[in-house]
């Protein structure tokens, strides 16, 4: 960088503070301050909930019992059996079931938008996507409780409550993410890739699907790795509309639990003088390590291009 | 990449839809709603039914509050759930258990078998001696402690109960300890800080009454060698048997009754408590098994 002492108050680089007036230095080194102070409060708060959860949660695992907290078939914290099998399938396949929803829509959607979209459409679904994602999630409980768990139950039968409400209805909340990101980065790959493509002969399909999709193959998927982790801790509307009951759903129509809506149905009575209440702080560090593991590929995928 | 995530997403589907295919008709009609774990309503239940948390048929929903149960059997025609007997409304209906219709009488007088009685123990010589005791127990007796047993959804057994009068000097005890069932102890809890404000208001002077847990069991044990001045039980005390101690009185706060609730399409008025059980435990149950009959569609 170019070290210009006219322009230090505008260009005021970080790196070039130190050449200036007393009265810019002061200035810029009391802001400088102020955001490190920032900063680190920030990842203060980060670091205090991770240490705090594991440092509580490892042990009472090791005081439930390491195998049976992970293969104990009962969730029963009243009764002491601490076994977050089915709730750790129970989110799994909710995942899946929210990704087979959202993904294809989502990804279509996303395509639409930025390849086949006129703008006068466009200026009307961009902001529908934005106001999808502030939807308060307690808020699309009630839509699948009043909406979806009906039509369920009339479909499938018992209580409207199970897999196939719950994957409906996470699908719909995992939307924004999935087209937002994925636009981005459609939309991110250069123009000429796509130029090349239909010079060579191909169709726009073609020229979108087998260039544009695998330049921005790492912004897609990412797109659906930050879906699946709002999946995976998602907690208001799944505790309404999952059933929970703590069993491996043997079919779409049965009811389960997940990790969050165990814990969120858990703590109203859990008490703090036995394992009930750290049961369910170690079921949220085993939320956490897994949401943990999603942000750590999804960092690794961001360091490819688009 | 299209084609991973085509091919993993139609296994996903083909297997789900597999699953669905097989697992559907190895469970009853009955579409059974049960409270979640830990709360007091589905204890009682379980506990006046005899039937243990690991055995019980968890059913199609383990919901968080009594509303939403309502709302579930209500809009579920196979539904059967409970709830405590003050909140069950017109968009549900509440079967007969044994023939016995559910009312606040059948459920003071013990009738109706899905209920119990809220017991307390005290000692008459302890009584005598302590002020703040002898208040507090005049207090439960009175209107105001009936007005917030029935908003805590309970049944109050005291009829024409007279205007609580507080008292005008200050008390020489100020602190006494009730201790036993957890069931009792949450409305315990909420008599005692009415109570206290109450004598607060009149006096100025703070007093207080401790509720401490330990079960019914902990309750009549601690009534009978006087441990705490009041022992609380959630079940039946019989004089002489459970309590022991000759000076100990027993008086019954109120009653608990939880209703049986099914759709208001369902034919059904009454359930025995053998079937009652049943359905509770047995996944595999259907309507027609308990012999009820729903009219045939269309």
């Amino acid at each position: 960088m170019q070290k210009n002492p006219e322009n230090t108050e505008t260009a005021g680089g970080v790196e070039s503070f130190a050449k200036v007036n007393v009265r810019g230095t002061v200035k810029e080194i009391s802001m400088k301050v102020l955001f490190a102070v920032a900063a680190a409060l920030f990842v203060l708060a980060v670091l205090t909930i991770c240490i705090y959860l594991l440092v509580d949660a490892i042990p009472t695992i090791g005081e439930i019992g390491f195998v049976k907290f992970f293969t104990d078939d009962r969730w029963l914290i009243r009764s002491e059996r601490f076994g977050i099998g089915s709730l750790v399938v129970g989110t799994a396949l909710s995942t899946v079931g929210a990704l087979v929803v959202g993904v294809p829509i989502g990804l279509m959607t996303a395509t639409f938008m930025a390849f086949y979209c006129p703008k006068w459409l466009y200026k009307i679904i961009k902001p529908l996507t934005n106001i999808l994602a502030g939807i308060p999630s307690i808020v699309y409980g009630f839509f699948g409780l009043t909406v979806i768990v009906p039509i369920s139950r009339e479909l499938l039968g018992g209580g409207g409550l199970n897999l196939l409400t719950t994957s409906f209805v996470l699908g719909i909340m995992i939307l924004p993410t999935i087209i937002s990101i994925s636009e981005n980065s459609l939309r991110a790959v250069p123009k000429p890739f796509y130029e090349g493509a239909v010079a060579l002969g191909a169709t726009k399909e073609r020229a979108i699907f087998r260039t544009m999709f695998p330049a921005a193959s790492s912004g897609v998927l990412t797109a659906i790795i930050l879906g699946m982790g709002r999946a995976i801790g998602e907690t208001a509307a799944i505790t309404l509309i999952c059933g929970n009951i703590d069993q491996i759903p043997g079919s779409l129509a049965d009811p389960f639990i997940t990790l969050a809506s165990a814990i969120a149905s858990g703590m109203g009575y859990a008490s703090t003088t036995n394992l009930e209440r750290p049961a369910l702080i170690a079921v949220a560090a085993v939320l956490l390590i897994i949401i943990l593991l999603i942000t750590t590929v999804v960092m690794l995928l961001k360091k490819k291009k688009y | 990449m299209k084609k991973i995530l085509l091919a993993v997403a139609s296994t996903v589907l083909a297997c789900g839809i597999g699953v669905a295919a097989v697992g559907c008709g190895s469970n009853g009609d009955i579409s059974v709603y049960n409270r979640e774990d830990g709360s007091g309503t589905r204890d009682a239940f379980l506990e006046l039914l005899g039937i243990e948390s690991d055995e019980l048929n968890t059913g199609v929903a383990q919901l968080s509050s009594t509303s939403a149960v309502i709302q579930g059997v209500a809009g579920d025609e196979k539904a059967i759930g409970y709830v405590s007997l003050g909140s069950v409304d017109t968009t549900v209906k509440a079967l007969s258990v044994d023939g016995v219709t559910p009312t606040e009488e059948t459920v003071a007088d013990g009738s109706y078998k899905v209920s119990r009685p809220f017991e307390l123990m005290y000692d008459e010589t302890t009584l005598a001696e302590n002020d703040l005791l002898s208040e507090f127990i005049e207090y439960l007796k009175s209107a105001e402690a009936q007005t917030i047993i029935a908003e805590e959804g309970y049944v109050s057994v005291v009829e024409n109960a007279p205007a609580y009068t507080v008292p005008e000097a200050d008390l020489s005890v100020t602190e006494i300890e009730a201790s036993g069932s957890t069931s009792v102890g949450p409305l315990m809890t909420k008599l005692a800080e009415d109570f206290s404000a109450k004598v607060k208001d009149a006096t100025g002077q703070e007093v207080q009454v401790t509720v401490s847990g330990g079960g019914s069991g902990q309750g009549i044990a601690d009534a009978n060698a006087g441990n705490t001045e009041i022992g609380m039980a959630s079940k039946e005390v019989v004089d002489g048997e459970d309590v022991t101690n000759e000076d100990v009185t027993i008086y019954q706060l109120c009653a608990d009754g939880i209703a049986v609730i099914v759709n208001n399409a369902n034919p059904a008025t009454n359930i025995t408590l053998d079937n009652l059980k049943k359905v509770y435990t047995d996944k595999s149950l259907n309507w027609i098994d308990i012999g009820v009959e729903f009219p045939e569609e269309e």
